[in-house]
């Protein structure tokens, strides 16, 4: 006995409600593939159609070996960037602004023990999460695999600053400031950041215009040498490499497919573009 | 009664409209220049070229205007009697900087940003345009060289839609990073 209730159509046999229901979710499911099969497909085969293209796919290596947790990339980035300074009570509330930043790992169950510092920049992953969440697609991958952040779009929702994982994007809680002259000092190719945006490390994008610039005036294809991020350059052991992934004879290729690479929290399935080296 | 206050509503909409149209007016760029410049007379009366007098065009990230002694140069005998050339004339001897008014910007004054009316930042390089891309001049500033009033406002608007145009049309590169960083 079926009991009628009022939102229910007693005149219509179980038959045509299965048959309502089963053609509900054809067409359910149909509407999810053509929705969603696209997108993942896109999103699935583009680092290949990227290699097809004959485009670099800039990637970084980080030998942990070499580093000695100076700061010195933190400096150099903070000053090629025209990050805004902060202060001690902005530093104490976990606001301030440096898009390399050494972070403290404590080394549990390994041979040393202790701490390990790590320098963290962007891992300009190739699944980025922090892209799946703006909502104002301020924040993209560029064909070239710089995840970019466009300051003018950015509205500020930091939804992007949570969904990284790597803590590597950063929100300007007040209006930079820079003691007396200073600003005039600012690297002309970058602009700063206002109050109320997520900035984030670009591998010094202008470098790499910069050194396209160049490489047009003097009628040549760009070479590795040519752009290097500021962090590389001021490294005084080295310890950082960079270049393009997709050349299978650059440095950083051969750095990356060493069997000390490791990338940071790979079982989240980021993919990340910075590559460290564990130490021996 | 109802006749009424359609009336005064419909003096009310005409009223807003005179507002509104005032308030375009005196809106409307008008950004009168300190000496009545008239390119057309350099440009295709004299021939010069546009970075005779904008330098840095070519080589740099901004192009430049020179200073009034420069101008001097050939104004110290050509039309020396013309009452724009005498203001010029006492600038130069005064040593001061022609107060000229930009009129060219990117982004524009306007530009139709609400909210944060100055976060719009452009990396902009005359250098990469006109040097290694062969622009012409005209291309984004339209055909000041036939002006003969002095420019007050922009000959063609600067917005992304027309860069965009233009990188498209040439397959120059899009990506936003490009530009806006």
């Amino acid at each position: 006995m079926r009991s009628p209730g009022p939102l229910v159509d007693t005149r219509a046999g179980d038959g045509t409600r299965r048959g309502f229901l089963k053609a509900g979710l054809a067409a359910l499911a149909g509407g999810w593939a053509l929705l969603v099969r696209p997108v993942r497909g896109a999103a699935a085969s583009e680092p290949e159609s990227r290699a097809a293209e004959g485009l670099p796919r800039w990637g970084m290596v980080i030998d942990l070996d070499r580093c000695t947790a100076c700061q010195s990339c933190t400096a150099a980035c903070a000053v090629e960037n025209n990050q805004s300074l902060g202060s001690v009570a902005e530093a104490a509330r976990g606001r301030l602004n440096r898009w390399i930043h050494i972070v403290a790992v404590p080394d549990v169950g390994g041979e040393r023990g202790g701490v390990r510092l790590v320098p963290i920049p962007c891992q300009h992953c190739e699944n980025p999460p922090c892209v799946k969440v703006c909502p104002t697609s301020a924040t993209y991958m560029n064909p070239e695999g710089i995840v970019g952040q466009v300051y003018s779009r950015c509205i500020g929702c930091r939804y992007c600053v949570n969904a990284c994982p790597y803590t590597c994007k950063y929100f300007n809680w007040s209006e930079p400031k820079w003691p007396g002259d200073m600003a005039e000092s600012h690297n002309p190719d970058v602009s700063p950041r206002e109050k109320g945006v997520v900035e984030k490390c670009l591998f010094c994008h202008h470098r790499l215009q910069r050194a396209r610039d160049r490489a047009r005036a003097e009628g040549r294809r760009i070479r590795e040498a040519d752009y290097v991020p500021a962090c590389v350059t001021a490294c005084p052991t080295g310890a950082i490499g960079f270049g393009d992934l997709n050349d299978p004879e650059s440095s950083v290729s051969q750095m990356a497919g060493s069997p000390r690479a490791f990338r940071l929290l790979e079982d989240l399935g980021t993919r990340p573009k910075v590559a460290y080296l564990r130490e021996r | 009664m109802k006749e009424r206050i359609h009336a005064l509503l419909g003096w009310l909409l005409v009223g807003l409209a005179v507002v509104g149209v005032i308030g375009w007016l005196q809106a409307t760029p008008g950004s009168a220049q300190p000496i009545a410049f008239d390119h057309q007379k350099h440009v295709e009366g004299a021939g010069l070229e546009c970075t005779l007098c904008h330098p840095g065009a070519r080589e740099g990230r901004r192009a430049g205007i020179v200073a009034a002694g420069e101008c001097m140069g050939c104004h110290a005998d050509a039309a020396a009697e013309s009452p724009e050339v005498k203001k010029l004339k006492a600038f130069a001897d005064r040593g001061q900087q022609i107060p000229w008014v930009q009129v060219y910007k990117a982004p524009p004054d306007d530009s139709n940003m609400f909210f944060r009316p100055n976060a719009v930042r452009i990396n902009f390089s005359h250098q990469r345009h006109v040097e290694a891309g062969a622009v012409d001049c005209a291309a984004c500033h339209g055909a000041v060289g036939h002006r003969s009033k002095p420019v007050t406002s922009p000959e063609l608007p600067i917005r992304m839609r027309r860069c965009l145009e233009c990188h498209r049309a040439r397959k120059i590169t899009t990506d936003c990073l490009a530009c806006h960083r």
